[in-house]
Protein backbone atom coordinates (compact mmCIF):
# COMPACT_ATOMS: atom_id res chain seq x y z
CA UNK A 1 0.00 0.00 0.00
CA UNK A 2 2.76 2.44 1.33
CA UNK A 3 4.47 1.67 -2.51
CA UNK A 4 0.97 2.47 -4.32
CA UNK A 5 0.65 5.80 -2.17
CA UNK A 6 4.25 6.61 -3.14
CA UNK A 7 4.04 5.96 -6.79
CA UNK A 8 1.01 8.42 -6.67
CA UNK A 9 3.02 10.89 -6.79
CA UNK A 10 3.88 12.18 -10.09
CA UNK A 11 7.55 12.96 -9.45
CA UNK A 12 8.34 10.02 -7.83
CA UNK A 13 6.53 8.21 -10.89
CA UNK A 14 8.95 9.99 -13.48
CA UNK A 15 11.87 8.79 -11.77
CA UNK A 16 11.30 5.53 -11.72
CA UNK A 17 10.08 5.57 -15.49
CA UNK A 18 13.27 7.42 -16.20
CA UNK A 19 15.24 4.27 -13.90
CA UNK A 20 13.80 1.75 -15.67
CA UNK A 21 14.81 3.29 -19.08
CA UNK A 22 18.40 3.93 -18.55
CA UNK A 23 18.43 -0.03 -16.94
CA UNK A 24 16.85 -1.16 -20.36
CA UNK A 25 19.31 1.00 -22.14
CA UNK A 26 22.33 0.01 -20.43
CA UNK A 27 21.14 -4.20 -20.56
CA UNK A 28 20.44 -4.22 -24.60
CA UNK A 29 23.87 -2.01 -24.90
CA UNK A 30 25.58 -5.33 -23.31
CA UNK A 31 23.68 -7.82 -25.26
CA UNK A 32 24.71 -6.30 -28.22
CA UNK A 33 28.00 -5.65 -27.14
CA UNK A 34 28.17 -9.28 -26.16
CA UNK A 35 26.59 -10.50 -29.45
CA UNK A 36 28.94 -8.20 -31.20
CA UNK A 37 32.05 -9.48 -29.42
CA UNK A 38 30.76 -13.34 -30.52
CA UNK A 39 30.25 -12.37 -33.88
CA UNK A 40 33.73 -11.21 -34.15
CA UNK A 41 35.58 -14.17 -32.04
CA UNK A 42 33.29 -17.10 -33.32
CA UNK A 43 32.40 -19.94 -30.64
CA UNK A 44 36.03 -21.65 -31.29
CA UNK A 45 38.09 -18.74 -29.74
CA UNK A 46 35.20 -17.93 -27.27
CA UNK A 47 35.62 -22.11 -26.11
CA UNK A 48 39.52 -21.56 -26.38
CA UNK A 49 39.92 -19.04 -24.29
CA UNK A 50 38.19 -20.65 -21.74
CA UNK A 51 40.77 -23.82 -21.76
CA UNK A 52 44.19 -23.77 -20.58
CA UNK A 53 47.91 -24.44 -22.35
CA UNK A 54 47.77 -26.55 -25.97
CA UNK A 55 44.04 -25.60 -26.05
CA UNK A 56 44.50 -22.45 -25.30
CA UNK A 57 47.63 -21.23 -27.29
CA UNK A 58 45.38 -21.55 -31.04
CA UNK A 59 43.52 -18.29 -29.12
CA UNK A 60 46.68 -16.23 -28.15
CA UNK A 61 48.79 -16.13 -31.19
CA UNK A 62 45.52 -16.23 -33.93
CA UNK A 63 45.20 -12.44 -32.82
CA UNK A 64 48.51 -11.76 -34.34
CA UNK A 65 47.74 -13.92 -37.44
CA UNK A 66 47.73 -12.65 -40.90
CA UNK A 67 44.36 -14.84 -41.29
CA UNK A 68 42.77 -13.25 -38.23
CA UNK A 69 43.83 -9.77 -39.57
CA UNK A 70 42.27 -10.20 -42.95
CA UNK A 71 38.89 -11.89 -41.25
CA UNK A 72 39.10 -15.55 -42.07
CA UNK A 73 37.71 -17.44 -39.13
CA UNK A 74 39.05 -20.38 -37.60
CA UNK A 75 36.61 -22.98 -40.15
CA UNK A 76 38.55 -20.62 -43.04
CA UNK A 77 41.26 -23.33 -42.51
CA UNK A 78 39.72 -26.49 -39.92
CA UNK A 79 36.66 -26.46 -41.68
CA UNK A 80 33.15 -26.83 -39.19
CA UNK A 81 30.92 -23.63 -38.40
CA UNK A 82 32.83 -21.33 -36.25
CA UNK A 83 29.20 -19.45 -36.13
CA UNK A 84 27.09 -22.36 -34.09
CA UNK A 85 27.16 -21.58 -30.80
CA UNK A 86 27.08 -25.43 -29.61
CA UNK A 87 31.04 -26.39 -29.56
CA UNK A 88 29.56 -30.24 -30.72
CA UNK A 89 27.47 -28.42 -34.28
CA UNK A 90 30.40 -26.10 -34.11
CA UNK A 91 32.95 -28.81 -34.71
CA UNK A 92 30.67 -31.42 -36.53
CA UNK A 93 32.35 -33.52 -39.27
CA UNK A 94 29.66 -33.57 -41.19
CA UNK A 95 30.11 -29.80 -41.36
CA UNK A 96 33.34 -30.14 -42.88
CA UNK A 97 35.05 -30.09 -39.67
CA UNK A 98 38.54 -31.68 -39.96
CA UNK A 99 40.34 -30.43 -36.50
CA UNK A 100 43.94 -30.45 -36.57
CA UNK A 101 45.69 -31.74 -39.88
CA UNK A 102 48.14 -34.20 -40.87
CA UNK A 103 51.43 -33.02 -41.28
CA UNK A 104 51.22 -35.14 -44.72
CA UNK A 105 47.77 -33.13 -45.70
CA UNK A 106 49.17 -29.83 -44.53
CA UNK A 107 50.65 -28.46 -47.98
CA UNK A 108 47.43 -29.14 -49.78
CA UNK A 109 45.15 -27.94 -46.47
CA UNK A 110 47.06 -24.71 -47.34
CA UNK A 111 47.38 -24.97 -51.05
CA UNK A 112 43.31 -25.15 -51.17
CA UNK A 113 43.67 -21.41 -50.86
CA UNK A 114 47.00 -20.30 -51.43
CA UNK A 115 47.15 -22.27 -54.85
CA UNK A 116 44.04 -20.36 -56.11
CA UNK A 117 44.84 -16.77 -57.67
CA UNK A 118 41.20 -16.51 -58.10
CA UNK A 119 40.69 -16.67 -53.86
CA UNK A 120 44.42 -15.33 -52.82
CA UNK A 121 43.39 -11.89 -55.31
CA UNK A 122 40.93 -10.95 -52.67
CA UNK A 123 43.16 -10.50 -50.25
CA UNK A 124 46.75 -10.09 -52.21
CA UNK A 125 46.92 -9.70 -55.56
CA UNK A 126 51.11 -9.89 -55.66
CA UNK A 127 51.26 -12.65 -53.76
CA UNK A 128 52.40 -15.86 -55.73
CA UNK A 129 50.36 -18.86 -55.59
CA UNK A 130 52.75 -21.56 -56.74
CA UNK A 131 54.23 -22.87 -53.09
CA UNK A 132 52.20 -25.53 -53.34
CA UNK A 133 53.63 -26.58 -56.61
CA UNK A 134 56.99 -25.64 -55.89
CA UNK A 135 57.08 -27.38 -52.65
CA UNK A 136 56.22 -30.76 -54.42
CA UNK A 137 59.63 -30.56 -56.09
CA UNK A 138 61.83 -29.73 -53.04
CA UNK A 139 62.97 -32.39 -51.29
CA UNK A 140 61.11 -31.37 -48.40
CA UNK A 141 57.77 -32.40 -50.46
CA UNK A 142 58.96 -35.35 -52.05
CA UNK A 143 59.85 -36.60 -48.65
CA UNK A 144 56.59 -35.05 -47.74
CA UNK A 145 54.50 -37.39 -50.28
CA UNK A 146 56.33 -40.56 -49.12
CA UNK A 147 54.63 -40.42 -46.30
CA UNK A 148 57.47 -38.92 -43.90
CA UNK A 149 55.55 -37.20 -41.09
CA UNK A 150 58.98 -35.00 -39.64
CA UNK A 151 60.18 -33.35 -43.03
CA UNK A 152 59.01 -29.69 -43.39
CA UNK A 153 55.80 -28.46 -44.22
CA UNK A 154 54.19 -24.74 -43.93
CA UNK A 155 53.87 -25.00 -40.65
CA UNK A 156 57.02 -25.82 -39.68
CA UNK A 157 58.37 -22.45 -41.43
CA UNK A 158 55.45 -20.29 -41.45
CA UNK A 159 54.52 -21.51 -37.52
CA UNK A 160 50.68 -22.61 -36.27
CA UNK A 161 48.23 -19.61 -35.96
CA UNK A 162 50.62 -17.03 -35.10
CA UNK A 163 51.05 -16.76 -39.15
CA UNK A 164 52.76 -13.07 -40.10
CA UNK A 165 53.85 -12.30 -43.69
CA UNK A 166 57.39 -12.27 -44.50
CA UNK A 167 57.91 -8.78 -44.43
CA UNK A 168 56.88 -8.22 -40.43
CA UNK A 169 60.56 -8.83 -38.58
CA UNK A 170 58.25 -11.12 -36.02
CA UNK A 171 57.30 -13.48 -38.82
CA UNK A 172 59.26 -16.57 -38.52
CA UNK A 173 60.15 -16.18 -42.44
CA UNK A 174 61.80 -12.87 -41.99
CA UNK A 175 64.78 -12.49 -44.00
CA UNK A 176 66.53 -12.12 -40.58
CA UNK A 177 64.75 -14.68 -38.93
CA UNK A 178 65.20 -17.76 -41.83
CA UNK A 179 68.38 -19.23 -40.47
CA UNK A 180 67.50 -19.93 -37.05
CA UNK A 181 64.57 -20.88 -38.52
CA UNK A 182 66.00 -23.53 -40.72
CA UNK A 183 68.67 -24.23 -38.18
CA UNK A 184 65.78 -25.45 -35.88
CA UNK A 185 65.51 -28.68 -37.37
CA UNK A 186 68.50 -28.59 -39.36
CA UNK A 187 71.12 -27.73 -36.39
CA UNK A 188 69.32 -30.69 -34.12
CA UNK A 189 71.44 -33.90 -34.26
CA UNK A 190 69.11 -36.00 -32.99
CA UNK A 191 65.74 -34.61 -35.68
CA UNK A 192 68.03 -34.99 -38.35
CA UNK A 193 69.86 -38.75 -37.76
CA UNK A 194 67.54 -40.42 -39.80
CA UNK A 195 68.46 -38.30 -42.98
CA UNK A 196 72.21 -38.71 -42.22
CA UNK A 197 72.86 -35.03 -42.62
CA UNK A 198 75.46 -32.19 -41.68
CA UNK A 199 74.33 -29.95 -39.00
CA UNK A 200 77.13 -27.72 -38.66
CA UNK A 201 75.34 -25.78 -41.67
CA UNK A 202 74.04 -23.20 -39.34
CA UNK A 203 77.16 -22.98 -37.21
CA UNK A 204 79.53 -22.26 -39.93
CA UNK A 205 76.86 -19.80 -41.72
CA UNK A 206 76.88 -17.68 -38.94
CA UNK A 207 80.47 -17.42 -39.12
CA UNK A 208 80.59 -16.71 -42.61
CA UNK A 209 80.67 -13.50 -44.45
CA UNK A 210 77.20 -13.50 -45.05
CA UNK A 211 75.44 -14.91 -41.97
CA UNK A 212 77.85 -12.17 -40.23
CA UNK A 213 76.80 -9.36 -42.47
CA UNK A 214 72.41 -10.47 -41.57
CA UNK A 215 72.82 -11.71 -38.48
CA UNK A 216 75.48 -9.50 -36.90
CA UNK A 217 74.99 -6.87 -39.53
CA UNK A 218 71.70 -6.95 -39.96
CA UNK A 219 72.08 -6.66 -43.76
CA UNK A 220 68.70 -7.62 -45.44
CA UNK A 221 70.46 -7.94 -48.28
CA UNK A 222 73.08 -10.71 -47.47
CA UNK A 223 71.89 -14.10 -48.35
CA UNK A 224 69.31 -16.48 -45.80
CA UNK A 225 69.62 -20.27 -46.31
CA UNK A 226 66.71 -19.51 -49.05
CA UNK A 227 68.61 -17.20 -51.29
CA UNK A 228 71.02 -19.91 -52.59
CA UNK A 229 68.50 -23.15 -51.64
CA UNK A 230 65.45 -22.17 -52.87
CA UNK A 231 62.56 -21.72 -50.18
CA UNK A 232 59.74 -23.53 -51.00
CA UNK A 233 61.08 -25.26 -53.57
CA UNK A 234 64.18 -25.81 -51.54
CA UNK A 235 66.76 -28.03 -52.45
CA UNK A 236 70.42 -28.38 -52.69
CA UNK A 237 72.31 -26.14 -55.54
CA UNK A 238 74.27 -29.45 -57.93
CA UNK A 239 77.51 -28.90 -58.78
CA UNK A 240 76.76 -27.80 -62.22
CA UNK A 241 74.52 -24.73 -60.39
CA UNK A 242 76.73 -23.30 -57.86
CA UNK A 243 78.04 -20.66 -59.85
CA UNK A 244 74.46 -19.58 -61.35
CA UNK A 245 73.62 -19.29 -57.32
CA UNK A 246 76.04 -17.47 -56.58
CA UNK A 247 76.40 -15.44 -59.44
CA UNK A 248 72.69 -14.11 -58.64
CA UNK A 249 74.38 -11.04 -56.53
CA UNK A 250 78.28 -12.11 -57.82
CA UNK A 251 77.62 -10.79 -61.37
CA UNK A 252 80.83 -9.87 -62.55
CA UNK A 253 82.96 -13.14 -60.41
CA UNK A 254 80.76 -15.24 -62.37
CA UNK A 255 81.11 -13.45 -65.76
CA UNK A 256 84.45 -13.69 -65.58
CA UNK A 257 84.80 -16.66 -63.85
CA UNK A 258 82.69 -18.30 -67.29
CA UNK A 259 85.06 -16.70 -69.27
CA UNK A 260 88.58 -18.02 -68.19
CA UNK A 261 90.23 -20.95 -68.87
CA UNK A 262 89.04 -22.48 -65.25
CA UNK A 263 85.73 -22.98 -66.44
CA UNK A 264 86.66 -25.48 -68.37
CA UNK A 265 89.16 -26.70 -66.02
CA UNK A 266 86.77 -27.47 -63.73
CA UNK A 267 83.90 -28.44 -65.57
CA UNK A 268 86.45 -31.38 -66.50
CA UNK A 269 87.30 -32.34 -62.98
CA UNK A 270 83.45 -32.17 -61.93
CA UNK A 271 84.77 -29.49 -59.54
CA UNK A 272 81.87 -26.93 -58.59
CA UNK A 273 82.65 -23.59 -60.00
CA UNK A 274 82.85 -20.89 -56.74
CA UNK A 275 83.00 -23.54 -53.76
CA UNK A 276 86.40 -24.81 -54.66
CA UNK A 277 87.89 -22.02 -53.35
CA UNK A 278 85.28 -20.33 -51.44
CA UNK A 279 83.78 -23.33 -49.65
CA UNK A 280 80.20 -23.22 -49.02
CA UNK A 281 78.12 -22.18 -45.55
CA UNK A 282 81.47 -20.91 -43.87
CA UNK A 283 82.32 -18.72 -46.67
CA UNK A 284 85.13 -16.51 -45.59
CA UNK A 285 85.56 -12.49 -46.03
CA UNK A 286 88.14 -13.17 -49.03
CA UNK A 287 91.24 -11.52 -48.08
CA UNK A 288 94.67 -11.27 -50.96
CA UNK A 289 95.76 -14.10 -48.73
CA UNK A 290 94.23 -17.31 -50.64
CA UNK A 291 95.72 -16.03 -54.00
CA UNK A 292 99.12 -16.91 -55.06
CA UNK A 293 101.37 -19.56 -53.60
CA UNK A 294 101.46 -18.65 -50.01
CA UNK A 295 100.43 -20.84 -47.22
CA UNK A 296 96.75 -19.52 -47.13
CA UNK A 297 96.59 -20.05 -51.08
CA UNK A 298 93.87 -22.05 -52.43
CA UNK A 299 95.63 -21.50 -55.52
CA UNK A 300 97.78 -23.90 -54.14
CA UNK A 301 95.42 -27.07 -53.79
CA UNK A 302 95.48 -27.89 -57.66
CA UNK A 303 98.49 -25.64 -58.59
CA UNK A 304 102.40 -26.15 -57.41
CA UNK A 305 105.63 -25.79 -58.74
CA UNK A 306 105.65 -28.84 -60.66
CA UNK A 307 101.86 -29.92 -60.80
CA UNK A 308 100.17 -27.66 -63.27
CA UNK A 309 102.92 -24.99 -63.14
CA UNK A 310 101.32 -22.60 -65.45
CA UNK A 311 99.08 -22.08 -62.85
CA UNK A 312 100.93 -21.57 -59.90
CA UNK A 313 102.88 -18.79 -62.05
CA UNK A 314 99.62 -17.30 -63.02
CA UNK A 315 98.63 -16.91 -59.29
CA UNK A 316 101.65 -16.14 -58.27
CA UNK A 317 102.61 -12.95 -60.84
CA UNK A 318 98.32 -11.87 -59.89
CA UNK A 319 99.33 -11.77 -55.96
CA UNK A 320 102.37 -9.82 -56.81
CA UNK A 321 100.00 -6.96 -58.46
CA UNK A 322 97.22 -7.47 -56.18
CA UNK A 323 100.58 -6.69 -53.12
CA UNK A 324 101.52 -3.92 -55.54
CA UNK A 325 98.31 -1.86 -55.15
CA UNK A 326 97.93 -3.15 -51.74
CA UNK A 327 101.02 -1.52 -50.31
CA UNK A 328 100.88 1.31 -52.69
CA UNK A 329 97.18 2.26 -51.39
CA UNK A 330 98.46 1.88 -47.79
CA UNK A 331 101.14 4.12 -48.34
CA UNK A 332 99.10 6.61 -49.67
CA UNK A 333 96.65 6.70 -47.06
CA UNK A 334 99.48 6.98 -44.73
CA UNK A 335 100.23 10.57 -46.43
CA UNK A 336 96.93 11.74 -46.68
CA UNK A 337 96.30 10.95 -43.36
CA UNK A 338 99.57 12.03 -42.23
CA UNK A 339 98.51 15.63 -43.82
CA UNK A 340 95.02 15.21 -42.27
CA UNK A 341 96.48 15.43 -38.68
CA UNK A 342 98.65 18.31 -39.69
CA UNK A 343 95.01 20.20 -40.21
CA UNK A 344 95.73 20.60 -44.06
CA UNK A 345 92.58 20.20 -46.22
CA UNK A 346 92.77 17.10 -48.48
CA UNK A 347 90.25 16.49 -50.18
CA UNK A 348 91.66 16.18 -53.51
CA UNK A 349 94.26 13.44 -52.11
CA UNK A 350 90.74 11.77 -50.61
CA UNK A 351 88.90 12.08 -53.80
CA UNK A 352 92.04 10.50 -55.18
CA UNK A 353 92.31 7.57 -52.41
CA UNK A 354 88.37 6.47 -53.85
CA UNK A 355 89.92 5.89 -56.92
CA UNK A 356 92.86 3.94 -55.46
CA UNK A 357 90.84 1.52 -53.44
CA UNK A 358 87.85 1.12 -56.57
CA UNK A 359 90.92 -0.19 -58.47
CA UNK A 360 92.18 -2.57 -55.79
CA UNK A 361 88.29 -3.88 -55.15
CA UNK A 362 87.82 -4.39 -59.52
CA UNK A 363 91.43 -5.95 -59.49
CA UNK A 364 90.61 -8.33 -56.61
CA UNK A 365 87.49 -8.99 -58.74
CA UNK A 366 89.15 -9.41 -62.06
CA UNK A 367 91.14 -12.68 -60.11
CA UNK A 368 88.30 -14.36 -60.96
CA UNK A 369 89.55 -13.98 -65.04
CA UNK A 370 92.76 -16.06 -63.81
CA UNK A 371 94.55 -13.55 -66.25
CA UNK A 372 97.72 -11.32 -64.80
CA UNK A 373 97.47 -9.36 -67.32
CA UNK A 374 93.15 -8.43 -66.87
CA UNK A 375 94.52 -7.86 -63.22
CA UNK A 376 97.48 -5.68 -64.27
CA UNK A 377 95.49 -2.97 -66.35
CA UNK A 378 93.25 -2.82 -62.65
CA UNK A 379 96.74 -2.13 -60.04
CA UNK A 380 98.33 0.04 -63.15
CA UNK A 381 95.10 2.43 -62.91
CA UNK A 382 95.14 1.96 -59.13
CA UNK A 383 99.16 2.59 -59.01
CA UNK A 384 98.50 6.30 -61.00
CA UNK A 385 95.57 7.24 -58.77
CA UNK A 386 97.56 6.24 -56.21
CA UNK A 387 100.40 7.86 -57.33
CA UNK A 388 98.39 11.45 -57.44
CA UNK A 389 96.93 11.29 -54.19
CA UNK A 390 100.63 10.56 -52.43
CA UNK A 391 101.50 13.69 -54.92
CA UNK A 392 98.56 15.78 -53.32
CA UNK A 393 99.24 14.54 -49.37
CA UNK A 394 103.00 15.40 -50.44
CA UNK A 395 102.26 18.57 -51.28
CA UNK A 396 99.73 18.74 -48.62
CA UNK A 397 102.68 18.19 -45.74
CA UNK A 398 105.22 20.44 -47.71
CA UNK A 399 102.70 23.56 -47.55
CA UNK A 400 102.40 22.85 -43.93
CA UNK A 401 106.04 22.97 -43.14
CA UNK A 402 106.55 25.93 -45.37
CA UNK A 403 103.98 27.61 -43.47
CA UNK A 404 105.75 26.84 -40.07
CA UNK A 405 109.36 27.83 -41.27
CA UNK A 406 107.49 31.64 -42.85
CA UNK A 407 105.46 31.49 -39.42
CA UNK A 408 108.95 31.43 -37.68
CA UNK A 409 110.55 33.78 -39.72
CA UNK A 410 108.34 36.34 -39.69
CA UNK A 411 108.19 35.94 -35.69
CA UNK A 412 112.19 36.62 -35.95
CA UNK A 413 111.65 39.70 -38.02
CA UNK A 414 109.23 40.90 -35.45
CA UNK A 415 111.50 40.18 -32.85
CA UNK A 416 114.53 42.25 -34.46
CA UNK A 417 111.93 44.88 -35.31
CA UNK A 418 110.92 45.38 -31.81
CA UNK A 419 114.80 45.56 -30.57
CA UNK A 420 115.66 47.64 -33.07
CA UNK A 421 113.17 50.16 -32.28
CA UNK A 422 114.06 49.69 -28.72
CA UNK A 423 117.51 50.67 -29.91
CA UNK A 424 116.24 53.68 -32.36
CA UNK A 425 114.14 55.22 -28.78
CA UNK A 426 116.80 54.95 -27.23
CA UNK A 427 119.21 56.98 -29.45
CA UNK A 428 116.56 59.68 -29.79
CA UNK A 429 116.64 59.69 -26.28
CA UNK A 430 120.24 60.79 -25.88
CA UNK A 431 119.90 62.83 -28.72
CA UNK A 432 117.28 65.12 -27.04
CA UNK A 433 119.16 64.39 -23.61
CA UNK A 434 115.92 62.96 -21.97
CA UNK B 1 128.46 54.53 -41.09
CA UNK B 2 127.25 56.31 -38.07
CA UNK B 3 125.24 54.78 -35.57
CA UNK B 4 122.28 56.35 -36.22
CA UNK B 5 122.19 55.32 -39.82
CA UNK B 6 122.87 51.62 -39.16
CA UNK B 7 119.75 51.44 -36.94
CA UNK B 8 117.89 53.33 -39.31
CA UNK B 9 118.77 50.98 -41.86
CA UNK B 10 117.94 47.67 -40.28
CA UNK B 11 114.86 49.49 -39.19
CA UNK B 12 114.10 49.98 -42.45
CA UNK B 13 114.78 46.82 -43.75
CA UNK B 14 112.68 45.07 -40.60
CA UNK B 15 109.70 47.44 -41.68
CA UNK B 16 110.02 46.73 -45.75
CA UNK B 17 110.02 43.12 -44.62
CA UNK B 18 107.31 43.10 -42.13
CA UNK B 19 105.59 45.13 -45.16
CA UNK B 20 106.10 42.45 -47.54
CA UNK B 21 104.93 39.85 -45.75
CA UNK B 22 101.77 41.54 -44.68
CA UNK B 23 101.09 42.09 -48.10
CA UNK B 24 102.05 38.46 -49.50
CA UNK B 25 99.36 36.97 -47.03
CA UNK B 26 96.58 39.05 -48.14
CA UNK B 27 97.47 38.73 -52.06
CA UNK B 28 97.69 34.64 -50.82
CA UNK B 29 94.43 35.31 -49.03
CA UNK B 30 93.13 37.25 -52.33
CA UNK B 31 94.13 34.94 -54.50
CA UNK B 32 91.50 31.96 -55.25
CA UNK B 33 92.57 28.37 -53.65
CA UNK B 34 94.10 25.43 -55.14
CA UNK B 35 91.26 23.09 -54.30
CA UNK B 36 88.62 24.01 -56.68
CA UNK B 37 85.94 22.12 -53.54
CA UNK B 38 85.85 22.86 -50.29
CA UNK B 39 83.84 20.45 -47.72
CA UNK B 40 80.97 22.91 -47.64
CA UNK B 41 77.13 21.39 -47.85
CA UNK B 42 77.03 22.76 -51.38
CA UNK B 43 78.65 22.85 -54.75
CA UNK B 44 78.31 23.59 -58.40
CA UNK B 45 77.65 20.41 -60.07
CA UNK B 46 76.89 21.64 -63.77
CA UNK B 47 75.50 24.18 -65.92
CA UNK B 48 71.34 23.90 -67.29
CA UNK B 49 72.81 23.33 -70.58
CA UNK B 50 75.60 20.79 -69.82
CA UNK B 51 73.09 17.74 -69.67
CA UNK B 52 71.11 15.96 -71.95
CA UNK B 53 67.73 14.12 -71.03
CA UNK B 54 68.80 10.61 -69.75
CA UNK B 55 72.10 10.99 -68.99
CA UNK B 56 74.49 12.10 -66.06
CA UNK B 57 77.73 13.53 -65.00
CA UNK B 58 79.90 12.51 -62.12
CA UNK B 59 81.40 15.90 -59.86
CA UNK B 60 83.13 16.09 -56.73
CA UNK B 61 81.45 16.71 -53.60
CA UNK B 62 83.53 17.51 -51.51
CA UNK B 63 85.93 14.31 -50.72
CA UNK B 64 83.30 12.09 -52.52
CA UNK B 65 81.98 11.56 -56.05
CA UNK B 66 78.65 13.03 -56.22
CA UNK B 67 76.23 11.84 -59.49
CA UNK B 68 73.86 13.87 -61.56
CA UNK B 69 71.15 12.69 -63.17
CA UNK B 70 69.05 14.38 -65.99
CA UNK B 71 65.62 12.71 -65.85
CA UNK B 72 64.09 11.99 -69.38
CA UNK B 73 61.19 14.96 -68.10
CA UNK B 74 64.29 17.32 -67.69
CA UNK B 75 64.43 17.25 -64.30
CA UNK B 76 67.02 16.30 -62.07
CA UNK B 77 68.08 14.33 -59.00
CA UNK B 78 71.92 13.83 -57.44
CA UNK B 79 72.92 11.28 -55.46
CA UNK B 80 76.59 10.57 -53.30
CA UNK B 81 77.99 8.26 -56.13
CA UNK B 82 78.73 5.71 -54.01
CA UNK B 83 78.15 2.20 -53.66
CA UNK B 84 77.01 0.97 -50.54
CA UNK B 85 78.36 -2.06 -51.09
CA UNK B 86 81.87 -1.64 -50.85
CA UNK B 87 81.73 2.16 -51.72
CA UNK B 88 82.95 2.00 -55.20
CA UNK B 89 82.20 4.53 -57.76
CA UNK B 90 78.87 4.01 -59.37
CA UNK B 91 77.68 5.99 -62.57
CA UNK B 92 74.88 5.94 -65.04
CA UNK B 93 74.13 3.37 -67.44
CA UNK B 94 71.86 4.68 -70.09
CA UNK B 95 71.53 1.35 -72.46
CA UNK B 96 70.58 -0.30 -68.92
CA UNK B 97 68.37 3.14 -67.48
CA UNK B 98 69.79 2.28 -64.22
CA UNK B 99 72.74 3.54 -61.66
CA UNK B 100 75.47 0.99 -61.83
CA UNK B 101 78.34 -0.02 -59.95
CA UNK B 102 81.21 -1.47 -62.14
CA UNK B 103 82.80 -3.51 -59.10
CA UNK B 104 79.89 -5.96 -58.29
CA UNK B 105 77.09 -5.07 -60.99
CA UNK B 106 74.89 -3.33 -58.17
CA UNK B 107 72.36 -1.51 -59.80
CA UNK B 108 70.15 1.53 -58.32
CA UNK B 109 66.97 2.80 -60.00
CA UNK B 110 66.55 6.55 -60.77
CA UNK B 111 65.35 6.96 -57.60
CA UNK B 112 68.64 5.60 -56.11
CA UNK B 113 67.25 2.73 -54.97
CA UNK B 114 68.78 -0.55 -54.65
CA UNK B 115 67.30 -2.54 -56.62
CA UNK B 116 70.07 -5.50 -58.09
CA UNK B 117 73.09 -7.31 -57.09
CA UNK B 118 74.95 -7.00 -53.05
CA UNK B 119 73.89 -3.05 -52.14
CA UNK B 120 72.22 -3.23 -49.13
CA UNK B 121 70.98 0.08 -48.92
CA UNK B 122 69.99 2.87 -51.36
CA UNK B 123 72.07 5.89 -52.12
CA UNK B 124 72.22 9.04 -50.36
CA UNK B 125 70.31 11.67 -52.07
CA UNK B 126 71.62 15.00 -52.11
CA UNK B 127 69.66 18.35 -52.68
CA UNK B 128 69.62 20.10 -55.98
CA UNK B 129 68.99 23.58 -56.99
CA UNK B 130 68.80 25.77 -59.96
CA UNK B 131 69.95 28.83 -59.39
CA UNK B 132 70.19 30.92 -63.01
CA UNK B 133 71.95 28.77 -65.23
CA UNK B 134 74.08 26.95 -62.40
CA UNK B 135 72.87 23.75 -61.09
CA UNK B 136 73.99 23.76 -57.13
CA UNK B 137 74.04 20.31 -55.26
CA UNK B 138 73.62 19.89 -51.41
CA UNK B 139 73.42 17.54 -48.73
CA UNK B 140 69.88 17.37 -47.56
CA UNK B 141 68.71 19.46 -44.58
CA UNK B 142 67.99 17.05 -41.93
Amino acid sequence: MRCIKYLSKPLNLALLVVAAVCLVTVAIGNLSAQEELKKEESTCINCHAELEDELLEPVTRFRHDIHYEKGIACDGCHGGDSSAEDADESMDPDKGFIGVPDPLEIPSFCGKCHSSSTYMGKFNPALPVDQEKKYRTSLHGKRNAEGDRKVAQCASCHGIHGIRPAGDPLSKVHPLNVPEMCATCHSDPGYMKSYELPTDQYRKYAEGVHGVALLQNKETGAPACNDCHGNHGAVPPGVASIAFVCGNCHVNNMRLFNESPLKAAFSELHLPGCETCHNYHDIPKPTDAVVGVGPESVCRDCHTETKRPAGYRVAKEIRKHLDTLAERTRSADSVVVEASQRGMDVLDAEYRLKDVRQALIEARTMVHSFDAGMVKDKVDAGLEAAKEAVRLGEKAIANYYFRRKWLGFSTLILSFLVLMLIFKIREVDRRTGR
Amino acid sequence: MKRRSFINVLLSGGIAVWLGSVIASIIAYLLPPEAAVSDASSVKAATTDELEPDSAKIFQFGKKPGLLLRLEDGGYRAFVAVCTHLSCTVQYRKDMGVIWCACHNGKFNKKGINIAGPPPKPLDELEVHIRGEDIFVSKPVT
